[in-house]
């Protein structure tokens, strides 16, 4: 639990960067992908403030990780889009160094979420954790032979 | 009641009598007319509309009269090709083309895991085939990267019914066109895209003078030239149009609110929403007009009935979803759903997208069930008979989402089944080098600009080769029957399908084969046991009913033996959690809704309301890029013009690409009708004629993308953008920036010319020159004066297509009487 913590905590930190750079161009998809960064930070602060000994904290803990999973999966073609968008309206765009901040910043925040995963599923099992964490980040490396 | 009477459309070359006429569906477009194909000694050599078929009594369209002529079209592949290592596309065997499918998705299974395999399908295949592809996809591959063009086409549609009712399916039907007081068309154009619905449209309002029909549209298009009242918004703005409408509607008090309290959710928030929305702010944002926003709020408000249809001016443009859903609103709203000429009915694109949805082809899960509900993935794998860990869960991914993980290099094999997506997807250029970033598998008839980039093609049979049904845009399975056998070594997409799956040695828990049904019939049993009791119940379907009804209307149960035309007549929506195809989306952003969030909406059977939010397109007209350009489709072709492009009267009435602008623009610009000019936009350039009309409005315009060979350059898409929605996935095809680039020569007047003379030599006339040098009267050409010449110039000439103008005096399209020309059909 407490790698898990660090992993959320790093996430944390990551998305208070791009945060705090704020609005660049402010067009439609840098609006969404910031909404969605705000729900990350809340959901985060709420895991990681929560209670891990109460009755109800494992019902919780799925369902705020679940949303957590999901707003990255949102986020993540919002801000592809937005990089797309970026460069292909020079009057309203980013500067390079603030766009290159953000797609490092991205980055590593896929990179800590993928290193959730084997937390995740410890907690909960395998078919439980299937429904929490979105499928490419999950079977990014499984390997099937037939 | 539909069509006062039938007309049998008909269009057969062939010398001596024909040996049969075999029981079909027109393949085009989703209206689903009804017809019959000649067959002469084994070759199909025209067709006819079915009389008796509801939808359309006997009627088709241009495009629906020659989609035969394809299959006879000499080019037509007759065997599969590989690329060998010079780089060639060269013929080989079923068997090899099978061992080389095989190892490739075996190689990527083991290199990438499930999820290195991606299927894009089409809208235009049987839903037999969509369902196996599901299969297949689902429990033997066990993928979710199940995609199809229908992403580009109906699934904006799908993910507003799932957001406002819970399930896909839409609630409205044709019938209910029939007999509605109003009709609200937004960025649907049917007198080109679905001709027969608009006829028949048009058939009862010359007759009755109803419906009232209003028409949302950047263009003033043929469905618009026909309405009581267009609105004629700016690109972009469908949401701030309709929030602008709902408030008035809200404001006047035109609401039901009883039906508001017994039968939704969340009417305040959508109140509170549209409160800013006042009649001012919207006219400023949308352009149109207060008077004419109240004029169409006071319909809207006060019409005891209403249907209203959405294609892709909704679906392919900024706030698909949402527009969508504000469509559902205003129905619910006004208690105007589940009876009688009453209820959205958002439109399909392609002849079977909706099957594709429906059965699970395109990533959804099979009879609208859930993929975040473990309960519905449960019954997939009980029916399937297959471990529940081996179907992936989670809602589908997009063909945009699908290209990025090619662009990484984490997809091992792209199978490409009859569809052309390299002139289909917007910003081609991108889509083009993620597809060489990977092994591709093209399955089609033909060689197309997407067999360029393939490493294998396959070569299917075509309508009228093959057995299977299709749904259509109202929900109607329609049967299509086999007409002829293909070419030799021409294979079935379903029969490929098989193969590969007895190759892969697919198998159940039982150690049987994962797939046992050997015919499409088969086939469709199977698939009746897995809609049982769902929405889209198929259960009291079989082949002989849908010829002997001409086609029926899900859900086809016990209850219903005849169909369902109309969905929710008891106003009990799918919005339990149980029953719901999807726990939803957050609307603004895109992000799925867990299952607690959905409990705690407390919907329970009622239909929830959205505040709507409107955002702005995200690329504007700018600076650099001062011009809106917006693309669709010609009634005179279907999509990339694999079929309709080898009927040579299709090919002959629209041969070529162009540019429609306004005669403002033009005059700004010193264009001449029909001179070539390039259009560029921030991903690349293309070379198109101009065409200077005022359907469209200044600063906005039209580039029909049918044509998109890579050596011609007038393919829209090489210019479009590839944001999508944030919910549905659909591209915003409609809405890029581009300038206009005229390509010219300046040639200086010597002694021995004049005007006239220049004029001749370059074929214009010195009008022309005048005004492409915007030079004013009386004309003088000094000697040393340089002037400007267009360095091409093509004469377009698209003629309408209204048969509903003079249906009684003048004969129906024929291609005997080609070309039909406006004076053809005009006054
Ligand atoms: S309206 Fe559509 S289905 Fe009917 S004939 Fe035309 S293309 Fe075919």
């Amino acid at each position: 639990m407490n790698h898990l913590i660090l992993h959320l905590k790093k996430i944390e930190q990551l998305i208070q960067l791009i945060l705090v750079q704020g609005y660049t161009n402010k067009n439609s998809l840098e609006i969404m992908y910031f909404s969605l960064l705000r729900e990350e930070q809340k959901i985060l602060n709420r895991l990681m403030k929560m209670n891990l000994d109460s009755l109800d904290a494992k019902k919780k803990l799925k369902v705020l990780l679940s949303i957590l999973y999901r707003d990255d999966e949102a986020a993540e073609p919002l801000f592809r889009a937005w990089l797309r968008s970026s460069i292909w309206s020079p009057s309203s765009c980013p500067t390079v160094i603030e766009r290159d901040f953000r797609k490092s910043m991205f980055r590593e925040i896929q990179h800590e979420l993928k290193e959730t995963v084997p937390y995740v599923q410890q907690i909960f099992d395998q078919e439980q954790s299937r429904y929490i964490i979105p499928a490419l980040l999950r079977t990014t490396n499984q390997r099937l032979s037939y | 009641m539909s069509w006062i009477d039938s007309r049998i459309d008909l269009n057969i070359y062939s010398q001596g009598e024909i040996n049969q006429w075999i029981y079909s569906t027109c393949n085009i477009c989703s209206i689903g007319c009804g017809c019959y194909i000649a067959v002469k000694d084994n070759k199909i050599v025209g067709i006819k509309g079915n009389s008796e078929h509801p939808i359309n009594r006997g009627r088709l369209d241009p495009k629906g009269e020659n989609q035969w002529y394809a299959n006879n079209s000499p080019d037509r592949l007759l065997l599969p090709l590989k690329r060998d290592t010079n780089g060639e596309l060269v013929e080989t065997t079923w068997d090899d083309a099978f061992t080389i499918l095989v190892n490739q998705a075996k190689r990527a299974l083991k290199n990438y895991g499930p999820n290195g395999v991606a299927i894009y399908s089409t809208g235009q295949a049987t839903l037999e085939t969509y369902y196996t592809i599901a299969k297949i996809g689902r429990a033997g591959l066990r993928s979710h990267l199940l995609d199809a063009n229908t992403r580009l086409c109906t699934a904006t549609t799908e993910w507003g019914l799932l957001e406002s009712f819970g399930s896909d399916g839409v609630p409205a039907c044709y019938q209910d066109i029939d007999v509605t007081e109003t009709l609200f068309l937004i960025g649907h154009n049917p007198a080109e895209t679905g001709t027969v619905l608009f006829e028949r449209i048009m058939e009862r309002k010359k007759r009755t003078g109803k419906p009232f029909m209003i028409v949302v549209d950047p263009r003033k298009t043929l469905t618009a030239k026909e309405a009581n009242c267009h609105l004629q918004l700016l690109p972009g703005t469908n949401v701030a149009l309709l929030n602008g409408l709902i408030h008035l509607i809200i404001k006047n008090n035109d609401i039901n609110k009883s039906f508001i309290k017994q039968h939704t959710i969340h009417f305040n928030q959508l109140v509170e929403a549209v409160q800013e929305w006042t009649p001012e702010k919207t006219a400023k944002e949308t352009g149109i007009p207060v008077k004419q926003l109240e004029l169409a709020a006071e319909q809207l408000g006060k019409t005891p009935s209403l249907v209203t249809t959405t294609l892709q001016g909704t679906y392919q443009s900024a706030d698909a979803t949402t527009t969508t859903v504000d469509v559902n609103n205003l129905h619910l709203i006004r208690g105007l759903i589940g009876r009688p000429g009453c209820g959205p009915l958002h439109m399909a694109g392609q002849p079977s997208s909706s099957a594709n949805r429906t059965v699970g082809g395109v990533g959804s899960y099979p009879g609208n069930r859930n993929p975040n509900n473990p309960q519905h993935v449960k019954e997939i794998a009980q029916l399937w008979n297959v471990p529940i860990s081996h179907l992936e869960v989670g809602p589908e991914k997009g063909i945009e989402e699908i290209l990025h993980l090619m662009e990484e290099e984490n997809i091992g094999l792209f199978w490409n089944i009859q569809t052309n997506p390299m002139v289909s997807l917007p910003n081609r250029k991108r889509a083009k080098k993620a597809f060489e970033k990977t092994f591709v598998v093209v399955q089609d008839p033909f060689l197309t600009e997407t067999t360029e980039v393939a490493d294998l093609v396959l070569p299917p049979a075509m309508w009228g080769e093959k057995d299977g049904t299709m749904e259509n845009a109202d929900r109607t399975i329609n049967l299509l029957k086999k007409a002829i056998d293909p070419p030799a070594n021409v294979l079935p997409d379903f029969d490929i399908l098989l193969e590969f799956a007895r190759r892969m040695d697919f198998r159940d828990r039982d150690n049987n084969p994962l797939i046992s049904y050997t015919t499409p019939k088969e086939c469709f049993e199977e698939w009746k046991r897995v809609s049982k009791g769902r929405p889209s119940d198929m259960s009291g379907i079989t082949y002989e009913k849908l010829e002997k009804y001409n086609g029926l209307q899900w859900p086809v149960n016990e209850e219903h033996p005849l169909g369902t035309p109309r969905l929710y007549t008891d106003l009990n929506f799918h919005t339990t959690v149980d029953a719901a195809q999807s726990y939803g989306k957050d609307l603004f952003n895109g992000r799925e809704r867990v299952k607690e969030e959905y409990e705690a909406l407390n919907a329970n059977g009622k239909a929830i309301l959205y505040p709507t939010i409107y955002l702005p397109p995200i690329e504007r007209p700018s600076e650099e890029y001062p011009l809106w350009l917006t693309t669709g489709r010609l009634v005179w072709h279907w999509h990339t013009r694999t079929k309709t492009g080898r009927s040579p009267a299709l090919q002959m009435v629209a041969p070529e690409g162009y540019v429609e602008i306004n005669p403002i623009d033009a005059d700004r610009l010193d264009l001449l009708p029909g001179e070539v000019v390039r259009l560029i936009s921030a991903r690349g350039w293309i070379e198109v004629p101009t065409r200077i009309v005022d359907t469209v409005q200044p600063g906005l315009v039209f580039v029909p993308f049918h044509y998109g060979s890579w050596e011609a350059h007038q393919a829209a898409n090489e210019i479009t953008v590839d944001f999508t929605d944030p919910l549905s996935k659909q591209p915003t095809f409609k809405q890029s920036a581009c300038r206009i680039e005229k390509r010219r020569k300046k040639i200086k007047i010597t002694s021995e010319e004049n005007l006239i003379s220049v004029a001749k030599n370059y074929n214009l006339t010195v009008n022309e020159i005048a005004r492409a040098n915007k030079m004013t009267p009386p004309f003088r050409s000094d000697i040393g004066q340089e002037i400007e010449i267009p360095l091409s110039k093509v004469n377009v000439t698209i003629p309408p297509y209204m048969p509903y103008r003079k249906v009684e005096r003048y004969p129906h399209f024929k291609q005997a009487k080609f070309p039909v020309t406006k004076i053809d059909l005009q006054d």
